[in-house]
């Protein structure tokens, strides 16, 4: 490529991110904005204003994203960032992520600090970023982007632990992906090239002993598990989710994990298929300890922690079973969870209005909120992947895929992660059962805080529940975009 | 590890294996500080080490190869290292001023 070429492609790849630059500008002028508010406006009305800012800066993203829909699958800035239909797909969950962070903290009436919403902006950034990476230097700066807004989401949010669960996660964060960039240097002494697409370095990677390339692979992937909060990479999830506020937690819960998983799709595409085996143990191991232990866990959010680790197992089975159906069925499981996981954390925090969220002080309160107490039963439900709900599809897609690879291939260990994936489904109905249990069976043992969420919070939960059921009954409703983006 | 004929004599006084094997020493040691120190401030440290010994590698395989994507890389894993410490040592002191304390043996309010 001469210059002219080289500028010629510079500028036609910035016209092709219009949606990341948007929301690099509206990170700053935001900060701007803020600060004017502060320093001119009445301290009254600044909270509204700043929160219309970041809604109609939201709504915009989306617009622009949709914008991109049909665009042709080609390169950014070759070879780092690769923009197609799914990534197209995955950067719309996250905005749709974005969006019901505020309705939850608009529901619920919380009054964050105004950084908090510029933080969550640079968080979105990061995630699309990292939906179109296919190099490893964009994977680890769209992560680290990522990782340090999340950092001071948790650790600057009003909470008394939220220090300690940030020097946590920052801790656990730094280490892991200094593990990824040790990985990375493996690879890219194995190979010589970091553009994970490159056909090169599947090759060359190919030609190694198995224990070098596993290793090197387990190393890499690092990172990623990290986001993903699989095992090993998990210790934080129960400790960070306990100590940052709901609306912030049921975020960090869902949009990252979206992301990654793209990226995983990405590089289980274009790795040597040992891969896969690796994925299969991490997968497997992960569900079981998510589920175990969150057998005694003795605060909804940390039950929640544990289950979403359990989760993240189950979205990767989708990959793992590498065929055509196991991606989509991944995408829907995706897409599943957001919605189920985004509700159920709604919910609890619409029972037991900002707080601590101890299990026990949910005892006997579905008598006196029977309609939302109802609707919560029915996700639990839905988490644990019992009909007639979205989760029972997401599981029936991924589980069908993952049988459909081990008829094609014949290799035992992907029975065993069947058979271990659905006595798992078994188990887990023991701890999502819990919180209905305790809702409708035992009676208040403490005088209950006084709702703050009047007909809103109904009609919201009433439309989830509506596209939790829909989604069972029409889940084409959904396939037929899934069909559209993975060709 | 293949070697291409452009590498300078300067380069190859050293060979190759020499930096795998300090700079995987240095990772280690890295690994071994986050896991026994209980200062906060000293496990960042150890973090740094961990990074520098990364970069170590990145930048022997990238002259061994004679391509220079891997160094600037490194300037990449520079610059963001500087980042994650600031956003640390910000936290550092924010419980320094609760607790009186960094060491992390103090971080016990969440369990289970």
């Amino acid at each position: 490529m001469n210059l002219n070429e080289q500028l010629e492609h510079i500028s036609q790849s910035l016209t092709g991110i219009v949606p990341e630059l948007f929301l690099a500008a509206f990170f700053l002028i935001f900060l701007i904005a803020e600060l004017l508010l502060l320093r001119f406006g009445d301290k009254a009305h600044t909270n509204r204003r700043l929160f219309l800012i970041t809604l109609a800066g939201a709504v915009l993203t989306l617009v622009l994203i949709l914008g991109q829909w049909n665009s042709e699958p080609s390169f950014r800035f070759r070879p780092l960032l690769f923009l197609d239909s799914k990534a197209v797909f995955f950067k719309i969950l996250i905005v749709l992520a974005w969006l019901f962070t505020w309705l939850h903290i608009r529901l619920l009436r919380y009054t964050f600090p105004p950084e908090l919403s510029a933080l969550l902006i640079a968080a979105v950034l990061g995630m699309f970023l990292l939906t179109m990476a296919t190099h490893w230097l964009t994977v680890y700066l769209s992560l680290e982007l990522l990782s340090i807004s999340s950092y001071l989401l948790v650790a600057y949010s009003p909470s008394k632990k939220a220090a300690e669960g940030g020097l946590k996660y920052l801790l656990f964060g730094a280490i892991s992906s200094a593990i990824m960039l040790y990985g990375i240097s493996l690879i890219y002494g194995l190979t010589g090239t970091l553009d994970f697409t490159d056909p090169a370095m599947r090759l060359a990677l190919a030609t190694n002993s198995p224990f070098v390339l596993n290793m090197a692979m387990l190393m890499t992937l690092g990172g990623l598990l990290f986001k993903l909060s699989l095992v090993p990479f998990h210790v934080w999830t129960p400790d960070v989710y306990e100590a940052a506020p709901t609306p912030l937690v049921s975020f960090l819960s869902v949009a990252p994990k979206a992301a990654v998983l793209l990226v995983l799709m990405r590089v289980a595409t274009s790795w040597p298929a040992e891969l896969l085996p690796l994925l299969g143990g991490i997968a497997l191991v992960s569900i079981t300890v998510g589920n175990v232990t969150a057998l005694w866990q003795q605060n909804a959010r940390r039950l929640l922690a544990y289950s979403s680790i359990a989760q993240a197992g189950y979205l990767i089975v989708g990959v793992v079973a590498f065929n055509q159906l196991g991606f989509e069925g991944a995408t829907f499981y995706t897409a599943a969870y957001l919605l189920l996981n985004m509700t159920a954390f709604l919910l609890v925090d619409l029972l037991q209005p900002r707080s601590e969220t101890q299990l026990a002080t949910y005892a006997g309160l579905g008598k006196k909120h029977p309609w939302i107490a109802v609707i919560l039963t029915v996700v639990m439900v839905a988490l644990a992947g019992l009909p007639p709900t979205v989760g029972f599809t997401a599981k029936w897609l991924i589980f069908s895929a993952l049988w459909d690879s081990y008829q094609q291939a014949g290799q035992p260990w992907l029975l065993w992660l069947l058979v271990g994936g659905i006595i798992n489904a078994a188990i887990s109905l023991a701890y999502y059962l819990r919180l209905p249990y305790l809702l409708f069976f035992k009676s208040t043992s403490v005088t209950p805080s006084t709702p703050i969420y009047l007909v809103w919070g109904r009609v919201v939960s009433g439309l989830l529940l509506g596209a939790i059921l829909l989604l069972f009954f029409k889940p084409e409703l959904l396939m037929q975009w899934i069909n559209n983006v993975s060709p | 590890m293949m070697q291409t004929p452009t590498i300078p004599e300067i380069i190859q006084l050293i060979p190759l294996k020499s930096y795998l094997i300090l700079s995987t020493a240095l990772f280690v040691i890295g690994i071994i500080g986050v896991l026994i120190r209980r200062n906060a401030i000293v496990i960042f440290m150890s973090v740094e080490l961990m990074l520098n010994s990364v970069n170590l590698l990145l930048i022997a395989f990238s002259s061994y190869k004679s391509d220079p994507s891997a160094q600037v890389f490194v300037f990449f894993i520079m610059a963001v290292a500087a980042a994650e410490v600031a956003v640390g040592l910000a936290i550092i002191v924010m419980i320094y001023r609760n607790t009186r304390t960094i060491d992390i043996n103090f971080l016990n309010k969440l369990k289970g």
